[in-house]
């Protein structure tokens, strides 16, 4: 590849031709009849005690948008239309709420952060920290790869909002990527592991910190008010930290090695000349334009509106929020002669925002009608969870659903609303200390890994086309199995010592 | 004319100490059974305490106009008494009996012949009906507990529930109201703790009836037929050139 190949244009809003395999044209193949049969028995069956007829629509519903998102049959974005048809249709959410998830803060932040994104392709910033980036860290695969878990390391405890860490590292990833050979829709395995090793870092590093995420605070609200014991910042840190770093290392180890082996060939950048030239391209960009220091500062604001916004109350009397920080940067990035960007530059990918749109309302739909609490409560019953049970069985079925619930329920808060108040119940039931099974539980709140679905960075990254959803799901499955583990023996170990658990 | 109000407001006060001093309700269960013609068969369970010198016992009922109201004191055979009386503009039922101060539990049951108005409830979108059921304390006396139970006709089923008191918050852990079988039928149950004078517990939903279309099963099966016809290149196609590729491989071997 010539250095004049490389990619430095993200084009998000142009949806990439992938070539399937032969594994996901049988997937494909196999999808839609599965899809159309999980809907026509669940929603048909007689219905289940303690759920509503709404419910069973939503769960039938969302069942089918699953499998099809999964194995895709039909585009994502296609079955997301679908499934919001047939939530109105069949009567499983009103029409005007699964309409109005295209209103909704989740989808405003996308399209606000995704041009806050197109401003550090446009200014060219993202091409010079992808350059130096590449060439301080980029002689080997693996050095790069470690390179990005550090920086959302780094960043997950400045900035909470997932989204805009999102958005800050995709350019230079896709950059990145493009110097390795990896592009749009002729990505490698490099590609892959880069793209699933920042979606997994994303996700997971945020359960290290309180703050990390919203239903982190949820669930330790929950903890202090039904289990009466507070759970400091630090108590968390401590706690969860350390399982992250070892996890994270894990997966960046087992992601190129085993999951997704980079070819000898893909292991060093694509450029001709090596380094030498991608230095010379770093040098003929010559130094810093006023178009990077604009988009730098209007990025690092936003970035400190998103940081500081437990402040704001006391600075303004009134919080800005997420969304807001984000439409203040975007509006400043248009204005005339101060701004440096016109509509075209925006790269929005609509297709992801109707992707989303379709998951959000699924997922809404199956909290708003009740749905989710009843699929909660049934497993445990299911499991049979009772009194006779040891501590340690009770530990590793919590955990291991609390894991694997995400693949179900698309919003973490609303996960931490369902499943932490019954966790707590149930330890309370049982004479355990809530505190030992509901806060290793909330600890996985944020490990939404498996599927595009699961959150709104994963959609973000997806829609740069440089994985599947079976990828997704093969490493994000993988992973999310090596945290359960870690997470068992950390209950025998780590959180023993800590006095999490007895 | 002011010592006279001041007087009258005195008496009003002690005339509801003395009333709620005298009975003590620890719950009422309601049940409320409803029928596909309309009516309802209306069952209480009232678990109270009074003292040696009540002579009649009053609980607030939610309905004017009942049928065959009866009442028994603990169990079927010992009838009480009773009777539908108006307290002000809210109907009571009165019960006449001397209890002694024992806690004591009264069964009521009655039927109300116009419950539900079918027109009135529906059927709006998707054939759903909604319709609203409250229970009011309107007498001064507490309640310590009270539940309500609304049983669906055979064959229905709730489809959402829209609104109730106590309210539902979004970030409620859990909902007050609970749904679930008795004997097959759909049931919603909603309960409160300690009511007041005033104080009101209801439960608006949206039902219908739970026949699905079963020709889904004929369009699904249509599709999935459609479906796996035309698009079997999806199999097909890669085994084809495998086979070619193969074939090659063979003629190079050779």
């Amino acid at each position: 590849m010539n250095a004049q190949e490389i990619n430095f244009d993200t084009n998000l809003n142009v949806l990439p031709i992938r070539k399937a395999t032969r594994g996901e044209d049988r997937m494909r193949y196999i999808g839609f009849p599965l899809g159309i049969v999980f809907f026509l028995i669940l929603y048909l069956m007689p219905t289940p005690n303690g759920l509503t007829l709404e419910a069973q629509a939503a769960i039938a519903s969302f069942a089918l948008a699953l499998t099809w998102w999964v194995t895709e049959p039909l585009p994502t974005y296609a079955t997301s239309l679908f499934l919001m048809g047939l939530l109105t249709f069949f009567n499983g959410w009103p029409e005007h709420k699964v309409l109005g998830v295209f209103g909704l803060e989740v989808i405003w932040l996308n399209i606000m952060a995704f041009i806050l994104s197109s401003t550090l392709v446009k200014s060219q910033l993202a091409k010079r920290f992808a350059l130096w980036i590449g060439i301080r860290f980029g002689h080997s695969s693996l050095t790069i790869l470690g390179a990005f878990i550090v920086l959302q390391l780094f960043l997950a405890p400045f900035i909470p909002a997932t989204t805009a860490r999102t958005v800050m590292v995709l350019p230079v990833m896709l950059v990145i990527g493009s110097i390795y050979g990896s592009t749009s829709g002729k990505g490698n395995n490099f590609g892959v592991n880069l793209f699933m090793q920042n979606l997994q870092g994303i996700s997971i590093f945020s359960s290290g910190f309180l703050t990390g995420s919203t239903c982190n605070i949820v669930a330790a609200a929950f903890i202090f008010e039904m289990g009466n014991q507070k759970i400091y910042y630090s108590d968390w840190m401590i706690g969860m930290l350390p399982i992250t770093l070892i996890v994270m290392s894990i997966s960046w180890w087992l992601g190129p090695k085993y999951l997704f082996p980079i070819k000898q060939e893909d292991q060093q950048p694509k450029v001709k000349g090596g380094f030498k030239v991608m230095q010379k391209m770093l040098d003929d960009m010559g130094g810093f334009k006023l178009a990077e220091a604009k988009s730098a500062s209007i990025f690092i604001f936003v970035l400190f509106l998103w940081a500081t916004d437990r402040f704001h109350m006391g600075w303004f009397g009134f919080e800005i929020s997420a969304v807001m920080a984000a439409l203040i940067g975007v509006v400043i990035v248009f204005l005339p002669k101060i701004g440096f960007m016109k509509w075209n530059d925006a790269d929005i990918p609509w297709h992801v925002m109707i992707f989303s749109a379709g998951a959000y309302s699924g997922g809404l739909a199956l909290f708003d009608s009740g749905a989710a609490r009843w699929l909660v409560g049934s497993v445990f019953d299911m499991v049979g969870l009772d009194s006779n049970l040891n501590f340690w069985l009770v530990y590793i079925i919590i955990i291991s659903f609390a894991m694997y619930a995400h693949l179900f329920f698309t919003s973490k808060t609303m996960r931490s609303i369902v499943m932490i108040p019954i966790i707590i119940a149930v330890a309370q039931q049982f004479g355990f200390d809530p505190v030992s099974l509901a806060l290793p539980a909330a600890f996985t709140l944020t490990w939404v890994i498996t599927l595009p679905t699961n959150a709104k960075p994963n959609l973000i990254l997806y829609s740069a086309g440089q994985f599947s959803i079976s990828d997704n799901l093969k490493y994000g499955l993988t992973v999310s199995t090596i945290g359960v583990v870690v997470m068992i023996i950390a209950g025998f170990t780590w959180f023993r010592f800590l006095g999490i658990t007895p | 004319m002011k010592r006279l109000i001041i007087s009258n407001i005195l008496l009003a006060m002690l005339i509801l100490v003395t009333r709620s001093d005298a009975q003590q309700i620890h719950s009422i269960n309601q049940q409320i059974k409803l029928a596909e013609n309309g009516s309802a068969d209306v069952h209480l369970i009232v678990s109270f305490s009074g003292n040696d010198s009540l002579g009649s016992f009053q609980v607030p009922f939610g309905f004017n106009e009942v049928t065959g109201l009866e009442a028994y004191l603990d169990h079927p055979g010992q009838a009480v008494d009773v009777q539908l009386v108006m307290d002000r503009t809210s109907p009571v039922l009165k019960f006449h009996l001397n209890p002694g101060s024992e806690p004591h539990k009264l069964y009521v049951n009655s039927k109300v012949e116009h419950f539900l108005d079918w027109e009135a409830a529906g059927p709006e979108e998707f054939k759903t009906y909604s319709w609203k059921v409250e229970y009011t304390n309107t007498l001064p006396t507490r309640i310590d507990s009270c539940s309500l139970n609304v049983l669906l006709p055979s064959g229905w089923n709730y489809h959402r529930i829209l609104s109730s008191e106590p309210e539902f918050k979004r970030k409620d852990p859990e909902p007050p109201f609970t749904l679930f079988l008795v004997n097959g039928r759909a049931n919603v149950s909603i309960s409160r703790k300690s009511m007041e004078y005033l104080d009101r517990i209801t439960l608006e939903f949206a039902f219908k009836n739970e026949q699905k279309p079963t020709i889904l099963i004929t369009v699904g099966v249509l599709l999935i037929a459609l479906y796996l016809y035309y698009f079997r290149n999806l199999i097909l196609k890669k085994a084809k050139v495998e086979t070619i590729i193969s074939n090659n491989n063979n003629k190079e071997n050779n």
